[in-house]
C-alpha cells in the first residue's frame, strides 16, 4: 500500500516535470535555443510532435524564438513548424552547429 | 457496345496535410465532388468518382493527417473510417521531398494490413532539392506497390488509374511488422498469450490490437477481457519502468527507427536543406515589425471585398426575390383567389425565407472565396502564427482571430469558419464571442436611429457601439475562461505550409462546398421561423389574416404584453412598435426598421400605383450596376422621412434613449441565421446559452445605460434599478462559476 501510494505521487511529480526522462545528462530543451541554431532532439515526451517528425535523433534549425511570443517557428528538413512554447520547454536537445 | 462493370470500386486517399492530397483528388475526379455527410462530425469528408478503363471508382478524400494516433478529430475521422467502411484501396499519397515524416502515417497504415499502394506525390520538388529515391528498394521492403507522380502536372495520373485497377484485382495483403524495442516485444508476446483464445482475426491482427492498446486507440465495442487488463497494466509499468518513458512513445520512436533506417538505405540526398523561397516571404510577412500592420490590411481587404463588392449582390437578391416571391407570388396567388393564410404560408413566409436565404449568399460567398484563397496560398497559417499572442491574452489561441473578424462582416461564415479551429472548447468559445461583433445587418438601424438624434456625431455613435462591442466580447470572454470554460487553450502544433499560388478550380470547390453547406443546413431552420413569424405577423387577434402588419397582429400583441420588461430602459408602453422591432430583430437585423416603419404612426408619402411589375423588374436591374458604381463612393446618410422622423422622436424621448435601444440591439440574441449556423457548429445547450446570455446581457446593460443617462430624473428609482443590474451581473458570474464546476466535475468523473 505504502509502495502504491508512493510510486502514485512519483508519477504525478513526474508528469510536472515533462512525464519524461531523458537518459542523456548534457541537454538543453528546445526553448532555449537561440534562432538559426541547429539542434539535435535527444528526447521528445509529446507525442503529437513526435508523429510530425520531432523524433530522438532528427536535427531541428530554430527559425524563430522570440520569448515573448507564445510559439516558435522550427524546420526539420525542408517542412516549418509552428510549436508552442510549453511544447518546446518539454523537449530535450543537444546544440549541433549555427545554420548559415 | 461493352457492358460495363457493375462493381464500384471504393478507394479511399489517405496523407498528410498539404501533400498534395486534394490536387490528386482533383486529377482523379475532376468536377464530381460532393461532401460526405457525417453525423456528428464538423470535418469535410469528400467524395467523388470517376471512370478508368470501363469501371468507376468511388474516391472518398479524408482529412489530412500525420498518424492515425487520436489527437484531433481529423485522425479519429479517418481511423474510423477505415475501420468501419469496406474500402478496396487506400491510396496513400506522400510528399516525396519529405519522405521520412510521410512514412510514418505509411508505417502505421500498413501495420494495419490494409491494402494500399503508396504514391509519391511532388516528384519534382523532390528533384529540386537532389533526392533521389530508389523505388524498388522501398517497394521491396514496405510489401506495397510505389507509384511516383506530380499531381499538380497530372504526370503519372494515367499510370497510378491503371495500378489502382491492377492493384485492386491482384492485391495481396502483405502487413508490415515493425521490430519493436525488445520491452514492447516482451510485453506484446505476454499479452498475445492472454488474447490467443479470443476470435481476432490472425496473429497480426492480434499483434495491432495491443500496440493500439498502448497508444490509446480505441475503436467502439472493442473491449478486452480483465485478465488482459491487469497483465496490461503490469507491461505498462515495466515499460515505464525500463524506458522511463510512456508505451506510446516507446512505440512511436520504435517507428520512426524502422523508418530512419529505411530512408538511409532508399534515398539520396545530394545536398542539404537550405533556406527556401517561402522563408525569404516569411522574413517580411512574419516580420516582428510588418507581421501584424500586414495581416491588418490583408484582414481590412478582405473585409472590405465583402462589404462593398457583396452588398450591390444582397441588394439585387433583395429586390429580385421581393419581385419574384414576395410582391409577384402575392399577386398571383390574389389573383388565383388564394386563401389569406395559403399567401402567408407561400409569398410572406416560404417567399421571404428564401429571399432571407439568398441575400446571405453574396457575403458568405465572398468571404469563403477569401479565406479558401488565404488557406491555399499557405498566408491563413502565418495569420494564426501572429494573432496567437493576443488570443492567448484571452484564452483563445491565434487562429480565433480570423473568425472575430468575419463576424464584422455576418455572423453567420464568422461561425463556420471557426471550423478550423482543432479544440471544441476553443470553438465554443469564439463562437460565444463572435456575435459581439456588429455585423453588417446592424449598420442600417444604426443609420436610421443615428440619422434621427445624432446627425452631427453620426460616426462616433456608430464608432461608440462597434468599440463597446469589442469591449463586451473581450470581457465576455474572460469570464467564460474562468467559469463555463476554464480549461486552457490547445498547444498550437501546426506546420506552416510553403507559399502557393492558389489553384481556382481548388478554391472555388472549397467556396462552393462551404456555401452549399449553409444553404442546406441553415437555411431550413430560417426558412421554418420565417415561416412561423409571417403567421404570427399577419394573423390578427380576432383570428383573421392580413397580409400588412397591423397594429394588431398576434406579434402585435405579443409585443404589447413584454414591453413592460423594456420600461427600465426607456420604452414606454406606447412605444410597443420598438419591441415588436426586437422581436422581427431576431429574423432579420435589418427587418427592425421595417417593423417601425410599418408600425409607428405616420402619413407615409404614397407609392405610385402606376408602377408595374414590369417596371420594377427594371428598375432593379438598372439599380446593379448603379450600385456597383457607388461602391467606392461614400455612403450617402440613411433618408428618413420627415413624418416617420417626427413619429419616432415622439416614442424615444431623447436621444440617450435611443442609444440604448441600439445598445440592446448591438448585443441581444444573434439572428436566427446565427442561431441555426451555432446549432449546427456546436449543439443546441450552446446555441440556448448564447441566446439568453446575450439578451439577458443586452438588457443589463442598456437599463444600466437608461438609468445612469437618466439618474436625475428619478434618483431613487435608477438607485433600484442600478443596484438590481449589478446584483443580476454578480449573480451570473456566480451562477456560471457554479455551471462550469459542477461541468469540470463531471468531465473528472467521466474520465
Amino acid at each position: 500500500m505504502k509502495h502504491h501510494l508512493f510510486s502514485r505521487f512519483f508519477r504525478r511529480r513526474h508528469h510536472r516535470h515533462g512525464g519524461v526522462h531523458c537518459p542523456y545528462k548534457d541537454y538543453q530543451t528546445l526553448n532555449q535555443v537561440m534562432e538559426n541554431e541547429q539542434v539535435l532532439i535527444l528526447c521528445n515526451p509529446d507525442r503529437k510532435t513526435l508523429e510530425m517528425g520531432l523524433y530522438p535523433g532528427s536535427v531541428v534549425t530554430i527559425m524563430r524564438n522570440d520569448s515573448i511570443e507564445q510559439n516558435l517557428i522550427i524546420a526539420i528538413e525542408n517542412g516549418r513548424y509552428i510549436i508552442a512554447r510549453n511544447i518546446a520547454e518539454r523537449i530535450r536537445i543537444r546544440p549541433m552547429a549555427t545554420a548559415s | 457496345m461493352e457492358e460495363k462493370d457493375i462493381k464500384i470500386n471504393r478507394i479511399a486517399l489517405v496523407g498528410n496535410p498539404n501533400c498534395g492530397k486534394t490536387t490528386l483528388f482533383n486529377a482523379l475526379t475532376g468536377a464530381h465532388q460532393t461532401i460526405g455527410n457525417w453525423p456528428g462530425v464538423t470535418v469535410d469528408i469528400i467524395e467523388g468518382e470517376y471512370e478508368w478503363k470501363d469501371r468507376t471508382y468511388h474516391v472518398t478524400d479524408l482529412p489530412g493527417i500525420y498518424s492515425i494516433s487520436p489527437h484531433s478529430a481529423d485522425e479519429a475521422i479517418t481511423r474510423d473510417f477505415l475501420q468501419n467502411q469496406a474500402v478496396d484501396l487506400v491510396v496513400n499519397i506522400t510528399d516525396a521531398s519529405n519522405l521520412k515524416r510521410n512514412l510514418y502515417l505509411s508505417a502505421q497504415l500498413l501495420e494495419l494490413g490494409l491494402p494500399m499502394i503508396l504514391v509519391l506525390n511532388m516528384m519534382d520538388i523532390a528533384e529540386q532539392h537532389k533526392i533521389r529515391i530508389d523505388i524498388k528498394h522501398l517497394q521491396k521492403h514496405l510489401g506495397c506497390e510505389i507509384i511516383p507522380i506530380v499531381a499538380s502536372r497530372r504526370e503519372g495520373i494515367e499510370d497510378l488509374m491503371d495500378r489502382i485497377r491492377h492493384s485492386i484485382e491482384h492485391l495481396e495483403e502483405i502487413p508490415l511488422i515493425i521490430p519493436y524495442d525488445e520491452v514492447i516485444e516482451n510485453a506484446i508476446g505476454k499479452l498475445e498469450t492472454i488474447l490467443a483464445g479470443a476470435s481476432v482475426a490472425n496473429v497480426v491482427a492480434l499483434r495491432n490490437r495491443i500496440l493500439e492498446r498502448f497508444e490509446s486507440i480505441q475503436y467502439p465495442g472493442v473491449s478486452f477481457p480483465d485478465t488482459f487488463e491487469v497483465e496490461f497494466r503490469k507491461q505498462q509499468e515495466i515499460i515505464r519502468h525500463h524506458t522511463k518513458m510512456e508505451p506510446d512513445i516507446v512505440i512511436a520512436d520504435g517507428r520512426y527507427g524502422f523508418i530512419n533506417g529505411l530512408i538511409r538505405e532508399v534515398v539520396y540526398q545530394d545536398e542539404a536543406f537550405g533556406r527556401t523561397f517561402s522563408d525569404g516571404i516569411d522574413k517580411i510577412m512574419l516580420n516582428r515589425y510588418l507581421g501584424v500592420p500586414f495581416f491588418l490590411f490583408v484582414m481590412f481587404l478582405m473585409f472590405t471585398l465583402t462589404m462593398k463588392v457583396g452588398q450591390p449582390f444582397v441588394d439585387f437578391i433583395n429586390r429580385a426575390f421581393g419581385i419574384l416571391l414576395d410582391d409577384g407570388l402575392t399577386i398571383l396567388l390574389q389573383n388565383l383567389h388564394f386563401p389569406l393564410w395559403a399567401i402567408t404560408f407561400l409569398a410572406h413566409g416560404i417567399g421571404v425565407g428564401i429571399q432571407t436565404v439568398a441575400s446571405f449568399i453574396p457575403p458568405i460567398f465572398i468571404i469563403f472565396l477569401c479565406l479558401s484563397f488565404l488557406e491555399d496560398s499557405g498566408y491563413m497559417a502565418r495569420a494564426a502564427f501572429i494573432m496567437d499572442r493576443y488570443m492567448h491574452a484571452i484564452g483563445l489561441p491565434g487562429k480565433a482571430f480570423i473568425p472575430m473578424l468575419v463576424g464584422f462582416g455576418c455572423t453567420v461564415p464568422a461561425i463556420l469558419s471557426t471550423r478550423t479551429l482543432e479544440n471544441k472548447r476553443d470553438r465554443v468559445l469564439t463562437i460565444l464571442m463572435n456575435p459581439f461583433m456588429s455585423c453588417g445587418a446592424r449598420l442600417p438601424v444604426y443609420a436610421f436611429f443615428t440619422a434621427i438624434f445624432f446627425v452631427n456625431i453620426a460616426n462616433v455613435v456608430v464608432f461608440g457601439l462597434y468599440l463597446t462591442g469589442i469591449v463586451l466580447a473581450v470581457a465576455s470572454g474572460l469570464v467564460f475562461q474562468k467559469t463555463i470554460l476554464r480549461s486552457q487553450p490547445t498547444d498550437f502544433v501546426m506546420e506552416l505550409p510553403p507559399y502557393h499560388v492558389p489553384t481556382w478550380n481548388g478554391v472555388f470547390m472549397h467556396t462552393w462546398h462551404r456555401l452549399k453547406d449553409f444553404i442546406l443546413r441553415a437555411g431550413h431552420t430560417i426558412l421554418l421561423v420565417i415561416i412561423v413569424m409571417s403567421f404570427l405577423n399577419a394573423i390578427k387577434t380576432d383570428g383573421k389574416f392580413e397580409l400588412h402588419p397591423s397594429s394588431n397582429s398576434v406579434l402585435s400583441e405579443v409585443g404589447k404584453v413584454i414591453t413592460p420588461v423594456f420600461h427600465p430602459m426607456g420604452i414606454s408602453n406606447d412605444n410597443w412598435p420598438a419591441t415588436v422591432g426586437l422581436i422581427t430583430g431576431v429574423f432579420n437585423k435589418e427587418s427592425v426598421i421595417g417593423t417601425l416603419q410599418a408600425l409607428y404612426p405616420y402619413t407615409p408619402e404614397t407609392p405610385d400605383s402606376s408602377i408595374t411589375m414590369k417596371d420594377k423588374w427594371i428598375g432593379a436591374f438598372r439599380a446593379f450596376p448603379e450600385d456597383f458604381h457607388q461602391i467606392w463612393k461614400h455612403h450617402e446618410k440613411a433618408v428618413v422621412s420627415q413624418p416617420l422622423q417626427e413619429s419616432v422622436r415622439s416614442h424615444f424621448p431623447d436621444a440617450n434613449t435611443a442609444f440604448a435601444y441600439l445598445l440592446f440591439i448591438l448585443l441581444y440574441s444573434p439572428c436566427v441565421a446565427s442561431l441555426a449556423a451555432m446549432k449546427k457548429e456546436i449543439g443546441t445547450r450552446w446555441t440556448i446559452f448564447s441566446f439568453s446570455y446575450m439578451t439577458v446581457l443586452a438588457w443589463i446593460i442598456s437599463t444600466l445605460f437608461y438609468q445612469v443617462t437618466h439618474f436625475f430624473m428619478n434618483p431613487a428609482n435608477s438607485v433600484i434599478w442600478i443596484s438590481f443590474c449589478c446584483l443580476l451581473l454578480i449573480s451570473v458570474y456566480f451562477l456560471f462559476r457554479r455551471w462550469g464546476s459542477s461541468m469540470k466535475r463531471r468531465q473528472e468523473g467521466t474520465k
